[in-house]
């Protein structure tokens, strides 16, 4: 596959720069999936900065004010939301096809019905999200990823399907 | 999201992640990245397309469960029914960053380099 076909011109040469940029950590962590998928436990995080209504959005007004910050935090959401229960807080990407479809970036219902197929032995408790531009990682490394891992591990997930945008 | 991955899985949670830009999410540390020729904000499929987007969740489970080893990398066969054209959707207004470079374009090797200006 081409990694950068559905980027504008610019973007695509940005994400080039940041890919050949990067270099993986001698390290990369590694759990192994004990169960079979039919019996594991799943939990998603998808990048597209979802908040539950009534909730904190995630701060598009900082971004706006400083566009080289994005908000790091996270959200911790329930199962059972639908586009008409969430804010969609992401700058980069056209809101529409979310806010028409929330499983186009948060399948909470394809999921659940891979658990009524036999395909996954449960949709955990809890999903989450974070929001995909921070350019400064720092923040979502140290604080947001690891309070993100420690509820999974509370909740027992036993696999966590992330779902970029 | 590689970086994250990287945190949940040394946490003890196994991780799988999907990717529309693989070289850059298998760059920062992901475990198990699936790679998908969707574009931004449409990772699973079309909105409504439910039959679609069970077979992208149901086929990128099954391909990231099936990887042996840290750093690996499968990739899925599914082609997006658009033309690009049509699939690129900008959002509008442009995100500030990008209007912050069509101002001063200037800053933009900045940007390219990942050093912010600093606050």
């Amino acid at each position: 596959m081409d990694p950068y076909r559905y980027l504008p011109f610019t973007s695509r040469k940005i994400m080039q720069a940041w890919a050949d940029r990067e270099r993986p950590p001698e390290e990369v962590a590694w759990t192994p999936i004990t169960k079979p998928l039919e019996a594991c436990r799943v939990a998603l995080l998808t990048t597209a900065g979802v908040s539950v209504r009534g909730d904190f959005p995630f701060d598009q007004q900082g971004e706006r004010d400083d566009p080289w910050w994005g908000d790091p935090s996270w959200r911790r959401l329930p199962h059972h939301l639908t586009e008409d229960d969430v804010e969609v807080s992401h700058l980069h990407i056209d809101h529409a096809p979310i806010e028409a479809d929330l499983d186009v970036v948060l399948p909470l219902r394809r999921l659940a019905e891979l658990e009524d197929e036999g395909v996954i032995g449960a949709v955990a408790t809890h999903h989450y999200s974070i929001m995909g531009y921070v350019l400064d990682a720092c923040e979502l490394v140290e604080h947001s990823a690891p309070e993100i891992a420690a509820e999974l591990a509370t909740d027992e997930v036993d696999l966590v399907l992330l779902v970029p945008v | 999201m590689g970086l994250v991955a990287n945190v949940i899985e040394a946490a003890g949670t196994p991780t799988i992640c999907l990717s529309a830009i693989p070289p850059l999410t298998r760059n920062t540390g992901a475990p198990r990245v699936v790679g998908l020729s969707h574009p931004m904000g449409l990772t699973m499929g079309q909105p409504g397309d439910h039959d679609g987007q069970r077979e992208v969740l149901r086929a990128g489970l099954e391909a990231g469960v099936a990887i042996p080893e840290a750093r690996g990398y499968v990739e899925l066969p599914f082609r997006w029914p658009e033309p690009r054209s049509v699939a690129i959707r900008e959002p509008d207004p442009l995100p500030p960053i990008a209007q912050l470079l069509m101002r001063k374009p200037w800053l933009l090797p900045r940007l390219v380099a990942g050093r912010p200006p600093k606050r």
